[in-house]
């Protein structure tokens, strides 16, 4: 009975954390003079910003055994990439009022940046390696296009519709499926499916030439199927984009039409279910609550954050680079992105429900690629009937607005737009002596396989240890 | 012919909500459990009885999968994630009902499952730890009849509860049932909403394991 009454009395502060009286009066001795404690107090970890990659950092450390505390200055989750509702959403753009035509409010999780997520990558993995995928539901994306010679043409699905595609001449096709044969066989460990080809010296471009194929081929592979976004990788070793090739086709193998699949009511719901792996873990969240100061020691070395007067300590500080001081970060370049408002899918892709196009570089003079991401209702991403189209580049002129022109014109009628430039950011340092880990800014690629890069990084410069994906969090399921 | 139905456990910090899915998914009761940790949701297979009688007049009854969502410790600083709320069928939001702060809060949660949960889903009012009053050492804080009356108001289920004494978790869940709507009709709500619904990862294969190309 005593213990039952014990919890009770645990229980009732619910409004704000409010220490009891006696706790107040011997502080511990590092909160400074004046100052309240924030939460918990001491934590393993303090987490800044509530993006995918800090999401999947405190979910990882938490079920590490870390006492992890979770803070974002946003009163939702997903920070940069979060997926907002109609009044978050004009909110944030200071666009005033949502049209009535759009519907309710609710319906609407729109992406701040948009990506896919290959079937068979990185983010797949480390969804199934931690259970988070329990919480997710997918959808497959119906389309994947690519612009050539000013046509939106379809990336073919399949080897037949490889031989009806008119992406590519009669004898082009037998090449390429020569060359498909050729890459989905090659194995880096299996000498004798090299074929007598150095795929660690030879380059792309090499590659591609010795089976014959054109230009136009090399550009529709390179950036519609291994999603390289410059021409960069043809002078480079070719193993690396075969690999993102071979990833493509296995990705292709696995859900739908196109290897890239896509979260039910958007990609914010990525962090959100790391959140929970990591309050299932004990760690504690709390949005609403921006950082003003993060408190460093007389070496340089973070200890703990500030908020109003609230102060909390940690033996370490991870966070997206909005939170942290302007000389801990470089600026890596910006991304151009377009939110548009649709009432029709887009032209020219079979009416799809949802939709990728590439426009490579160098079909507009351009050196990286545009992007056009299409959703809708099917993902629960919009009101049924409104769809919602994504244009984004990186920057490469001083006025980025005109950028996406290519991309905005393959949309037909727009009803609303919202415009964008993001700065992105990457850490200057590894965070080993001033403890602030830092992630990167979200890149400009269509696709989570870089930024799993960033976060395997991240994991290790944190814990020392590479991300060891063959643990089984299944201790966490109760399954009865 | 079995139906999964989603209930999500709402309600201030301490009023024994882990206790009442543990009590009724496990017939366990740990006096000294702790703020949860540990369970992304629990879930309970059984065969539940319908309202309806069948041609014979006899009575109907289903299998129903519970997945039972609880908190862990994401309501303290209302922190809890829309997707928790998503395609939920039901929402059990749990007070003490010695404890008349944790009521005041019940018809904050109910808005917020109005906001963010599917209009269809069922809300019902539990007054848990009712093993308290009657000289169990607590005393009843708001009215039984002011807590119904508002219960109706909102269209909702009240029921009251103790996880310690066994006394209404399995009402809980027999009267979310009966309240769902479309649980009479026959087959799957899968089969009827498949391109509705989304689809769920697979492991293993070439995609999940380590022999997958893209690592």
């Amino acid at each position: 009975m005593a213990d039952f009454e014990e919890q009770k009395i645990a229980a009732v502060p619910d409004e704000a954390p409010e220490e009891p009286e006696e706790a107040k009066a011997k502080l511990p001795d590092w909160v400074p003079e004046g100052c309240e404690v924030l939460a918990d107090g001491e934590y393993d970890a303090i987490i800044l910003g509530t993006g995918l990659k800090e999401c999947v950092m405190s979910g990882l450390l938490s079920t590490m055994g870390m006492k992890v505390l979770h803070l974002d200055r946003y009163s939702y989750y997903g920070a940069e990439c979060a997926s907002l509702n109609l009044s978050n959403l004009y909110e944030k753009f200071k666009a005033g009022e949502p049209a009535s035509y759009l519907g309710s409010n609710r319906d609407y999780n729109v992406d701040l940046i948009p990506k896919f997520i290959m079937a068979s990558g990185k983010l797949t993995k480390m969804l199934l390696h931690t259970k988070v995928t329990r919480y997710l539901e997918f959808k497959s994306i119906d389309g994947s296009y690519v612009q050539q010679g000013g046509k939106v043409l379809k990336v073919p699905a399949t080897p037949d519709e490889a031989l009806r595609s008119s992406l590519m001449g009669m004898f082009e096709k037998r090449r390429f499926r020569n060359f498909l044969v050729y890459v989905n066989a090659y194995d880096e460990k299996d000498p004798s499916t090299w074929k007598d080809k150095n795929l660690q010296t030879m380059t792309m471009k090499q590659l591609y030439e010795a089976f014959g194929l054109v230009p136009a081929t090399h550009e529709f592979i390179s950036h519609a199927m291994c999603l390289e976004v410059t021409e960069e990788h043809m002078s480079l070793p070719a193993l690396q984009t075969v690999k993102k090739l071979q990833c493509y086709c296995t990705s292709m193998q696995m859900y739908g039409k196109t290897p890239y699949i896509y979260p039910m009511y958007g990609l914010g719901g990525l962090p959100e279910g790391f959140s929970r792996l990591c309050a299932i873990h004990g760690g504690t969240f709390m949005l609403n609550r921006d950082v003003d100061e993060i408190l460093f020691d007389e070496l340089g070395a973070a200890w703990g954050v500030k908020c109003g007067n609230e102060v909390a300590k940690g033996t370490m500080v991870i966070g997206d680079p909005s939170y942290f001081p302007k000389e801990k970060v470089k600026s890596v370049g910006k991304v151009v992105r377009s939110i548009c408002f649709l009432n029709h899918p887009i032209p020219n892709t079979n009416n799809a429900e949802s939709a990728q196009i590439i426009i490579p570089g160098p079909q507009v003079g351009r050196k990286n690629d545009v992007f056009v991401c299409m959703m809708s209702d099917q993902q629960k991403v919009s009101a049924q009937g409104v769809y919602v189209a994504i244009v984004s580049t990186k920057v490469e002129t001083a006025n980025p607005a005109t950028e996406l022109n290519c991309g905005l014109a393959l949309l037909g009628n727009i009803l609303q737009r919202f415009d964008s430039v993001a700065e992105c950011y990457a850490p200057v340092g590894d965070g080993l002596a001033d403890r602030c880990f830092i992630s990167s800014s979200f890149d400009g690629t269509s696709h989570f396989e870089d930024d799993c890069e960033d976060l395997l990084s991240l994991y290790k410069r944190v814990t020392g240890e590479e991300l060891d994906m063959t643990i089984d969090a299944s201790s966490v399921e109760a399954d009865y | 012919m079995s139906r999964e139905v989603k209930v999500v456990l709402l309600g201030t910090t301490g009023v024994g909500k882990s206790s009442l899915v543990l009590r009724y998914v496990t017939s366990q009761f740990h006096p000294h459990s702790e703020s949860t940790i540990g369970a992304a949701f629990m879930s309970k297979m059984t065969l539940m009885k319908l309202k309806c009688k069948d041609g014979d007049g006899q009575d109907t009854s289903k299998i129903v999968k519970f997945q039972i969502w609880d908190t862990a410790g994401q309501e303290k600083y209302a922190t809890l994630a829309p997707m928790y709320y998503r395609s939920s069928d039901a929402a059990a939001i749990v007070y003490d009902v010695t404890n008349a702060a944790s009521y005041g809060k019940v018809k904050e949660w109910v808005a917020e499952v109005r906001e963010n949960a599917e209009r269809h889903c069922v809300v019902v009012v539990v007054g848990n730890k009712v093993d308290l009053l009657g000289g169990g050492g607590g005393e009843r804080a708001v009215a039984k009849e002011e807590v119904e009356s508002y219960v109706r108001s909102i269209g909702g289920i009240y029921i009251e509860a103790s996880a310690k004494d066994k006394i209404g978790v399995g009402d809980i869940f027999q009267r979310i049932v009966e309240e769902l709507p479309g649980i009479h009709d026959e087959g799957d709500e899968d089969s009827e909403m498949g391109s509705m619904k989304g689809f769920k990862l697979k492991g293993g294969g070439r995609g999940g394991g380590d022999s997958g190309c893209c690592s």
